[in-house]
């Protein structure tokens, strides 16, 4: 498994360090119907009458097409609190069965209970944003925590047919 | 087709009144098929929603086929045994399938029906016929044990998951 802590100075006192790793390899589940692929499907009867002869008819023909669309399958940490001036790691098992890659936002239900989190020190970080569109930023809320995968100014979004790990180690600055 | 024959569906299209009191009579039977889209929620109640054409679904979405037989004819129609299919890129779901009167059956090949597939698997011991996994499954067939009256209804339905 690939870890990787992307940390300066300053930010030795933050509240947050994140990081995002892939779990080698795709889970074992068949492929993924391929997006625009057309579901249809066609009944029919078959009987007979008093003389045994036989017939066959059948319905009209029903369609549905496949979405473009990750679906996010995210297993949270157990909750926990920390002690202040101490760090914890929650992890979540995040696993993208959907067929097109996409991003999954952790909410509220990730924070960890006795961890605090300053707006100063919410800087991108390896498999970390915060929501910019998120208006309110109050010490003690780390909501809006969002998992992408890749390297650092490389962020990718999560592949369908992969699991990943995320963990975010949370400090209680006290 | 006999003349016979031939005279009464002309008469059947022209004529229904008098085709009714004719001689020949026979089971006509129509067949519709129409698809949801069923939802669990976590306390186990089910959502069924109804799918229009081209609707769209992702990787995971289950579709809940009804397949609905009536006889508009004027004579039972015997052996009615009504299919559907399980379309490429869906899967499925085992257990599914229900309809009152009548029993299941299942196609790896669209050909052949058991109410148990077997598939052949290669074992030391040579080949072992083994139950067949129902993600296999290619086509469902429900064979209605009773003969259905003329006027009546009857059908059936399944499910499958797309992949």
């Amino acid at each position: 498994m690939m870890t990787r802590f992307h940390l300066t100075p300053r930010l030795l006192v933050a509240a947050f360090i994140t990081t995002c790793a892939t779990l080698g390899g795709a889970f074992a589940a068949s492929a993924a119907t391929a997006p625009g692929t057309v579901i249809s499907n066609t009944s029919s009867a078959v009987y007979s009458d008093a003389n045994s002869n036989s017939y066959t008819t059948n319905s009209a023909t029903v369609s549905v097409t496949v979405q473009n669309a990750p679906s996010m399958v995210v297993t949270a940490g157990t909750g926990q609190t920390v002690a202040p001036g101490q760090t914890i790691t929650d992890t979540f098992s995040i696993q993208n069965t959907g067929n097109a890659s996409g991003n999954v936002a952790l909410g509220a239900d990730a924070t960890i209970a006795g961890t605090q989190y300053r707006e100063r020190d919410a800087v991108v970080l390896y498999g970390y944003d915060r929501q910019r569109d998120d208006p309110v930023h109050h010490v003690g809320e780390s909501q809006h925590r969002t998992c992408f995968a890749g390297k650092r100014r490389r962020r990718q979004q999560l592949d369908f047919n992969r699991r990943y790990v995320c963990a975010f180690v949370e400090r209680n600055v006290g | 087709m006999t003349y016979a024959r031939a005279a009464a569906a002309i008469l059947t299209a022209v004529l229904p009144a008098l085709a009714a009191t004719a001689a020949i009579a026979k089971p006509v039977v129509v067949v519709t098929l129409a698809q949801a889209t069923v939802v669990t929620a976590a306390d186990g109640a089910e959502h069924v929603a109804a799918l229009t054409d081209n609707v769209p679904v992702t990787r995971g979405t289950a579709i809940r086929y009804t397949v609905s037989a009536k006889d508009t004819g004027t004579d039972p129609a015997r052996r009615l045994a009504l299919t559907g299919r399980v379309p490429s890129g869906t899967a499925y779901t085992p257990g599914s399938l229900r309809g009152p009167g009548g029993h299941a059956e299942y196609s790896l090949d669209g050909k052949t029906f058991s109410a148990h597939p077997m598939v052949a698997v290669k074992t030391s011991a040579g080949s072992v016929l083994q139950p067949a996994d129902p993600a296999q499954y290619v086509v469902v067939r429900w064979v209605k044990d009773a003969p259905l009256d003329a006027n009546t209804s009857t059908g059936f339905s399944y499910e499958v998951r797309v992949k």
